[in-house]
């Protein structure tokens, strides 16, 4: 397993070990602990230096308490999370303080995401007096450059937020991670709110961005087009867990995971001459605080068998020839 | 009503209109707000057949909400005014009835369903108190009756244990369950007509599917017809019979799905249907972009409403560019049934 893991081309920049984040659930007049919520669990992945990885699923399987436990903003139950070879998840915060300006993070609603009281231009320039770097006239400097990166004019920067459409809030978001220069940028749904023809603009800026300043990108989505886009390789998850990664390519021509082939399916087609098909998945995702026995999925997959209530399958090489990356955690595989 | 809306002007019966529904006609609303006027619809005229869906897609801020609310006649008033137009049901024009007789048709002859399901129901009361209250409303029946009647609808949904969850409060239920008891509220008066603004874009992508199949077995079934509002092309192509495109608060191309598709005429369709990351291409290849920004809406621009940010003008010589920035196209005839307001519509097989 941890073997499967290893990449084998690139090095990798981010890397989580069996990852797991619960939260307390509490209740009654003592609000004690009546269980956990089990947001993420036991996750094992990397990050490899320039690639995009796309993590997958549907709300609340997990995906952005996954990212944001990976940059300890939620502090992990267990596991440990490497960046540069370093484990972070131990360190102190001011040794914490200086990796978060190499890991930055993009949000999904670009209208709450940026505080209506100051100028874009005092917004961007924000984690540049955070992290102390530069004096005025150098951070100012940085800003118009930012500013004109993702495209906007350096003019704008005593505009408040409120001035701007999603689109454009989207970019100032944008160059406000790009402030410290990181290395990892961390998009969290980053054009799920966008209209789709201010999508395409975001999604050819951030690829831009990438190539130009060889970022490292985790871009979280459940637009399964978007995602085959832009990553590299993919990582779909359900209910806390990763259920099968690979290449994108790799992923897509054959999906492994009976979820991952619903989730693809249930995706619908701008194409009216595809009729008829589909499989389409009953019920719900459970409950993450009682997940199902066995594999989490089994209650709704079509080629569930009495193993699969049973026995937690692990993610796993797809075919033992196949030595590559594509791995699934499917008994039935 | 309104002094500007003369029955008169509005053809109830127009031959060449046979089984339309619903009769749109020049409708014009605008919201008189602190900033100055917003123009949100500003002329538009379509038709929809009966037992069809017509999907209406645009970006957010194109109009297409607000229509609908026209339809139901609930645009706030103020700041919402209705300029002028009429809104043709049966023999009907929606914008001069009497208030009464439209609260009587809303939920009977029309229904709507919204994005947010979970807003659309009071939390305070059972799921199955809301809906006997809804039926009762406008079928007053007995109360054994009607619960027998709501559990068949609920059934009907695809809703397993109705007896459970009509007892259930709306936060005990996830998005897409009470997606589904919204859409069962809405069919429990067999309405005509079904409006359904963006009723899948709040849920996943696996519920999504499932209401998009309820929804067209709903019309297989019964001989309801359906306006679907949506941004999502992918939703238009897998339930829609016809499309109406809207940008700025204007129609720009009303065609039926396959044509739509496959041959779009507008520039702004095409624009629409190429920024999807199509199957199977990496970010090598950038997308498609429509550049720039959508016009305002208190001073909408004159001429058509997309030039500045059409890519075929770059094409065109002076005078047809002039021809795009000063005249106002009007939604004209083309290959028989579709309709496009563009001055230069784009010529076949450009999608390939």
């Amino acid at each position: 397993m941890k073997d499967a893991l290893d990449p084998e081309n690139g090095k990798f920049i981010l890397r989580v070990n069996s990852l797991v984040k619960h939260y307390p659930l509490r209740g009654g007049i003592l609000s004690r602990k009546i269980g956990y919520v089990k947001a993420v669990q036991d996750v094992s992945l990397d990050i490899r230096e320039g690639e995009t990885l796309g993590l997958v699923g549907e709300s609340g399987c997990g995906k952005s308490t996954l990212a944001r436990t990976m940059i300890l903003l939620e502090k992990p139950t267990s596991g440990n999370i490497l960046f540069e070879g370093k484990d972070i998840a131990s360190l102190s915060s001011k040794e914490l303080f200086q990796v978060r300006r190499k890991i930055q993070m993009i949000f999904q609603d670009p209208y709450s995401s940026l505080n209506p009281r100051m100028t874009i231009g005092e917004i961007i320039r924000d984690p540049l007096i955070v992290h102390k770097t530069g004096s005025r006239k150098e951070q100012e400097e940085k800003v118009a450059s930012l500013l004109i990166r993702v495209g906007l004019s350096p003019d704008m920067m005593d505009r408040y937020p409120h001035e701007f459409s999603g689109g454009q809030r989207q970019r100032i978001g944008i160059a406000r991670a790009l402030a410290l220069d990181p290395q990892i940028l961390i998009a969290d749904e980053p054009v799920s709110s966008l209209d789709v023809s201010v999508q395409s603009q975001a999604l050819n800026l951030l690829t831009e961005l990438q190539k130009d300043m060889e970022l490292t990108y985790l871009f979280i989505s459940h637009d399964l087009s978007v995602v085959e886009y832009i990553s590299d390789r993919i990582a779909v998850m359900y209910l806390g867990r990763i259920v099968e990664m690979g290449d994108t390519k790799e992923i897509f021509e054959n999906p492994a995971h009976p979820y991952t082939r619903a989730l693809m399916e249930a995706v619908p087609v701008p194409d009216p001459k595809r009729g008829g098909r589909k499989i389409i998945l009953k019920g719900e995702p459970p409950s993450a605080i009682h997940p199902p026995s066995g594999c989490a999925f089994h209650p709704r997959c079509p080629f569930v068998i009495p193993e699969c209530r049973k026995q937690l399958p692990l993610l796993e090489p797809f075919s033992p020839r196949n030595t590559s990356s594509h791995l699934v955690a499917c008994i039935r595989k | 009503m309104n002094p500007a809306i003369n029955n008169s002007q509005l053809t109830t019966h127009n031959p060449h209109l046979p089984n339309h529904l619903l009769n749109i006609q020049n409708l014009k609303v605008s919201f008189h707000i602190e900033e100055g006027i917003l123009h949100a619809v500003d002329g538009i005229s379509f038709s929809m057949k009966q037992g069809t869906t017509l999907g209406l897609v645009g970006e957010s801020g194109c109009g297409k909400s607000v229509t609908a609310l026209s339809v139901m006649r609930l645009i706030p008033d103020p700041p919402g005014k209705i300029e002028s137009g009429g809104i043709l049901w049966k023999d009907k024009n929606l914008l001069t009835i009497p208030l009464a007789e439209m609260q009587e048709l809303r939920g009977r002859e029309i229904a709507m369903i919204f994005q947010e399901p979970m807003t659309s129901l009071n939390p305070v009361f059972t799921v199955g108190r809301q809906m006997e209250e809804a039926l009762h409303a406008k079928f007053p029946m007995k109360k054994d009756k009607a619960k027998k009647k709501i559990m068949d609808m609920l059934t009907f949904v695809g809703i397993s244990d109705p007896d459970s969850r009509i007892q259930n409060y709306p936060h005990e239920l996830s998005g897409g369950m009470i997606q589904r008891i919204m859409i069962a509220m809405a069919l429990l008066s067999q309405p005509d007509l079904l409006i359904a603004d963006e009723p899948t874009t709040a849920l996943d992508v696996t519920i999504q599917a499932q209401i998009l199949q309820l929804m067209k077995e709903l019309q297989q079934k019964t001989s309801m017809s359906i306006l679907l509002i949506t941004h999502n092309m992918g939703v238009i192509a897998e339930t829609c019979d016809e499309v109406v495109v809207m940008y700025a608060g204007r129609i720009m191309e009303k065609s039926n799905v396959h044509a739509l598709f496959d041959n779009p005429l507008h520039p702004y369709t095409f624009g629409l249907l190429k920024s999807i990351p199509p199957k199977g291409v990496t970010r090598e290849k950038p997308l498609f972009t429509i550049e720039g920004t959508v016009p305002s809406l208190f001073h909408p621009p004159k001429g058509c409403r997309f030039a500045e940010r059409c890519f075929q003008k770059k094409s065109l010589d002076k005078e047809k560019q002039d021809a795009c920035f000063n005249l106002d196209p009007d939604l004209r005839l083309l290959e028989g049934d579709r309709l496009v307001a563009c001055h230069f519509p784009l010529e076949k097989d450009r999608m390939k």
